[in-house]
């Protein structure tokens, strides 16, 4: 082995030279951009609502997301909702006074929208013999007072004008409760009475 | 004599990688997309939204083994400067899967293979058709946002 120790040595240099020029070249390669594309998105405002019905006095079941019978509504337009037929009743059969209705309202909204409210309004009710002012008819929600007192409980705010039901000041999607009452007198003639509660969406510019 | 004879044989053998050390680039790598811009209008609900048209790559290489790679910026809105992350944007399908499962999403916050090839000679040919998505949340505020998708090449010459 050691008859020729220059001899081995170049030996070893020339396989050590090879395996450094093998692993240059598995390392050498070239990289570098060689374009682009330009992408531009427009997302529009968004709002899908939707307006459900709970047994009153229940509590709102988590999250609703825009189904059937919901309405989508473009910002800087008014959204009127009309979804699926929901009703909520006032039984007055007894004597007059305050009457719950008999279902809470779930109002969900979903947007991209930084700050929106739902409003809620009536033109009361009406009937053949009859009709019973908007004045009579009171909602509370998360957005009503809570110190009001119209002489039907606390926190309920008569529907003589729009009130606020509820409102979003950050984008995803939230559900609101608003329960109903309606105050009946002596006054108001027996008779099946119907109206509309109209819930209007105010996309904040 | 005889090991020097060995040591010389050795050199020899290593003559073709020694050259190699300073490689001869035998051409450029290029690459045409078109369109140069593609747009994404959301108009609904947050979900999945096709670019307006997809993007043809064409690729020219003078090198012998290339991947082509693409990446997307960041998207910021042109008046607030409110910036939506790089994963809004993706494609169909990808090169890896050959784009037999066109369901997937591959997210472009990180390079993307879209094409591999070998000499090309001096025209360009098709290398990958890409039909980007743009994947929506309630979170993307409304508005105008702009970024870009780069391409880069890994070649070996």
């Amino acid at each position: 082995m050691n008859s020729n120790p220059i001899g081995w040595r170049l030996i070893a240099g020339a396989v050590v030279m090879l395996l450094l020029v093998s692993a240059s070249q598995a390392e050498d390669q070239v990289s570098g951009q060689v374009g682009a594309v330009n992408v531009s998105a427009r997302i529009e405002p968004f709002m899908a609502v939707s307006v459900a019905l709970t047994q009153s006095g229940r509590q709102a079941q988590g999250t609703s997301t825009s189904g059937p019978g919901s309405t989508t509504v473009r910002a800087g337009k008014i959204g009127l909702l009309n979804t699926q037929p929901t009703t909520i009743e006032f039984a007055a059969l007894e004597k007059p006074g305050v009457i719950d209705a008999d279902k809470d309202v779930q109002i969900s909204v979903a947007s991209n929208i930084k700050g929106w409210s739902v409003t809620c309004s009536s033109q009361g009710l009406s009937c053949s013999s009859g009709s019973i002012p908007a004045e009579r008819i009171f909602v509370k929600s998360d957005y009503t007072n809570p110190a009001v007192d119209n002489g039907v409980g606390l926190g309920y705010e008569s529907l003589t004008a729009p009130r606020v039901v509820a409102a979003g000041s950050a984008a995803g999607e939230v559900t609101h409760p608003a329960s109903f009452k309606l105050n009946v007198t002596w006054e108001d003639k027996p008779g099946s009475y119907d109206g509309i509660l109209t819930f209007t969406v105010l996309p904040e510019p | 004599m005889r090991a020097l004879a060995i040591a010389l044989l050795v050199c020899l053998v290593a003559y073709p990688a020694l050259a190699d050390i300073h490689p001869h680039y035998q051409g450029p790598f290029a690459v045409q997309v078109n369109p140069p811009q593609v747009s994404f209008h959301v108009d609904g609900p947050p979900g999945v939204y096709e670019a307006n048209v997809p993007v043809n790559v064409q690729v020219t290489s003078g090198f012998r083994d290339w991947s082509l790679f693409c990446e997307a910026s960041y998207l910021t809105e042109v008046t607030s400067g409110v910036t939506l992350p790089a994963d809004r944007i993706c494609l169909a399908g990808s090169f890896q899967d050959t784009y037999t499962d066109q369901k997937s999403l591959v997210t472009l916050n990180q390079q993307v293979v879209i094409g591999r090839g070998t000499f090309t000679g001096p025209t360009f040919i098709d290398s990958a058709v890409l039909n980007l998505k743009f994947r929506s949340q309630w979170e993307d505020r409304p508005g105008t946002y702009v970024g870009q998708i780069t391409f880069t090449f890994l070649a070996t010459p």
